[in-house]
């Protein structure tokens, strides 16, 4: 049995030009226990997924899907409210800036409180004692002290914390991690990507791992889901896609990261793609990526189809590119 | 909290005394000799005269008078009204518990039912029923107060006799204060007939409440509404939602906690609009309080009512206005102290 099984999930919204087409045909899934990285740039629809999955999209989103389920269940034959219901007890979702992610007019306590009881933990110690359990186990010092403090009074990181105490609180088997670190400070971003991934290891619990960041794939997940535009653009182990990436896009991606180390010469720009992301209600013919593609040709006015290619993964492009001796030989061009 | 409750009393401390100053500067524009007007027709210049300058301190520097004027007043002392000759303050407190009764009912009203159509409308944004509550709030604040008041009572008590046209109580009921306020002394007053005298009372509050409640009950639900549509595109609203807490508790709990936090200071000046409003409902209905009062004390030139009245007033929506800073800072968790 799959955690999670979307198959060709598109979400539109109406807007006064008709209706826009946000998630153009999702299809993933994800083992019990497995680490997904998902990456794209800002408007990618990488946050969208995770909105959808978790059926929190605002009420004017018309969502459809041949196939959408959690452990085994298929959400599009619930209502809104069993929905809700169901995936709150299955998964739990954090949000890129864990500040604003708490309600600022209820202490720690009150918040991880409810969140336990709407667990069926009834009796106000027990719901004490858990509460207690929960902040230890994500790394929170003087946790009784914590609990009476208002999330104004607590850093970002530790606000991170309680966001993440409050999702395993319901003991869900997904936890979906809309880009984590974004918000806090770069040696509070790898305790807190640790923290995902040693709950992941003791809990066996499925992590989502939504990012702009290549460099925190690499080491945390099995699989990652390179996402343009609203669509998956390639999908593979990540060995395969850091090793050779077979879709212009997201070579592109791992090309725009500086590394450490490497010689750059004076005034050399980073590699990045001509461009910006297009507008999504002004989509391009075709491939979406066709007019900031190096690679693109004539036959990109014809929409690619996400294809398997043999020992490597899902890639939505004519002309993939081959293998990856070849591919720096071509770069260097 | 020691810390914000002490800032406020300073604060309206220093109010009391800015108020003061400027009335003081303003009994000095009022046109007219005050001696004439308190001792009658004296003539400038004679013994009598000046004794009377004398004995009412105006040969005295501006600053001595006025630090009189403020020792009067912090002892009570607002001078006596011309036309009955009683003590300003004990008039001004006859007349306030009326007052009172219909402001408090108003607002209550206002509260209830502004944030009652404001969270509607914020919850069902961009449908009719919040248009209608747009709508009909805009009809409601720029509403005069006076026609509307005339209009209900020709509706609802010239045509459809539902309610009286004015006063507390009906002439049938004898009720001797105590309290002060209709609702409580009409329980108090009999041991048999206290319900017929309550409803009887609360049928006369209905119509100028109404009526008083109407603009800063639009004023609220605006407010509510926007504040309300904000909170709701909150992503804690969101974290809420993944939790599986009810749509009633995120709502009610989760977002109109955080949308009354604007709103509280709001309903603290909305208390001077009131204010100004009881003075024009009570003309209309003929309601025994301070604006009645006051309104009266104008007609008579009646000048140390008005001076002590308005005074009265204003230190009333200063003390309002204090006390609703101090519930913003118990109601918002950011404003207290960090531990």
């Amino acid at each position: 049995m799959k955690l999670l099984h979307i198959e060709n999930l598109s979400v539109e919204f109406p807007t006064h030009k008709g209706n826009v087409r946000v998630l153009d045909k999702i299809s993933l899934r994800m083992n019990q226990g497995e680490v997904l990285g998902v990456v794209g740039e800002s408007g990618s629809g990488k946050s969208m997924l995770a909105l959808a999955i978790m059926g929190l999209l605002s009420p004017n989103a018309k969502l459809t899907a041949d196939y959408l389920s959690l452990n085994g269940q298929d959400l599009m034959k619930l209502n809104l409210d069993q929905r809700r219901k169901y995936i709150a007890q299955n998964a739990s979702i954090i949000f890129q800036e864990p500040q604003t992610s708490l309600n600022p007019c209820f202490n720690i306590g009150t918040q991880l409180i409810e969140t336990i009881e709407l667990h069926g933990i009834r009796r106000r110690k027990k719901q004490r004692q858990r509460a207690l359990e929960l902040l230890e186990a994500v790394g929170i010092t003087e946790p009784e002290l914590r609990l009476k403090q208002y999330p104004h009074q607590l850093s970002g990181g530790m606000n991170q914390r309680v966001m993440i105490a409050m999702a395993i609180a319901a003991e869900p088997d997904l936890l979906i991690a809309d880009e984590p670190t974004t918000a806090l400070d770069v040696t509070i971003q790898s305790q807190i990507i640790e923290l995902l991934l040693e709950l992941n290891r003791t809990r066996d619990m499925g992590l989502m791992l939504i990012t702009h960041d290549f460099a925190l794939l690499s080491e945390s997940t099995q699989r990652v889901c390179v996402m343009y535009s609203g669509q998956i653009m390639e999908n593979a182990s990540t060995d395969n896609i850091l090793s050779s990436p077979r879709h212009p896009y997201t070579k592109a991606l791992l090309d725009s990261i500086p590394h450490i180390g490497e010689r750059h010469h004076m005034g050399q720009r980073l590699y990045s793609l001509k461009g910006r992301i297009p507008a999504i209600d002004h989509l391009p013919v075709g491939c979406r990526l066709g007019p900031r593609c190096p690679r693109a040709a004539k036959e990109c006015v014809k929409t690619p189809r996400l294809d398997m290619i043999k020992q490597h993964g899902l890639v939505r492009c004519h002309f993939p590119i081959p293998s990856s001796t070849q591919v720096e030989g071509e770069r260097n061009d | 909290m020691i810390r914000i409750i002490f800032r406020q009393l300073t604060t309206l401390a220093l109010s009391f005394l800015g108020i003061t100053l400027i009335f003081f500067a303003l009994t000095q524009l009022i046109p007219g000799d005050p001696v004439i007007i308190n001792y009658g027709n004296l003539t400038p210049g004679s013994e009598e005269y000046l004794a009377a300058v004398h004995a009412m301190g105006l040969d005295q520097s501006l600053f001595q008078q006025y630090l009189i004027y403020v020792d009067n007043i912090l002892h009570g002392d607002l001078g006596r009204s011309n036309i009955t000759n009683k003590p300003v303050l004990s008039e001004f407190f006859t007349f306030f518990p009326a007052t009172f009764e219909l402001s408090l009912i108003a607002t209550l009203i206002a509260l209830i039912f502004g944030v009652l159509a404001g969270v509607l409308a914020a919850v069902k944004k961009n449908t009719w029923v919040d248009n209608l509550v747009i709508s009909s709030s805009l009809v409601g604040y720029s509403m005069p107060v006076f026609w509307w008041g005339m209009l209900l009572i020709l509706l609802f008590s010239l045509n459809l006799g539902l309610t009286p046209v004015a006063g507390r109580i009906s002439y049938v009921f004898d009720i001797e204060p105590v309290t002060g306020l209709m609702l409580v002394d009409s329980l108090l007053a009999y041991s048999k007939y206290e319900f017929a005298a309550f409803f009887d009372a609360l049928r006369h509050l209905i119509l100028p409440s109404l009526v008083l409640a109407t603009v800063p009950l639009a004023a609220i639900a605006r407010m509510t509404r926007s504040s309300m549509i904000e909170v709701l595109n909150a992503d804690y609203i969101l974290t809420a939602q993944s939790k599986g807490v009810s749509r009633w508790k995120i709502i009610w709990v989760h977002g109109l906690r955080n949308a009354m936090i604007p709103l509280v200071t709001v309903i603290g000046l909305q208390s001077s609009v009131l204010l100004t409003g009881a003075i024009l409902t009570e003309t209309i209905f003929a309601w025994p309080g301070v604006g009645k009062w006051m309104v009266e004390a104008i007609f008579r030139r009646d000048f140390p009512s008005i001076q002590g009245g308005v005074l009265l007033i204003a230190f009333f929506v200063i003390f309002i206005n204090a006390s609703v800073d101090l519930l913003y800072a118990v109601i918002n968790p950011r404003m207290r102290r960090p531990k």
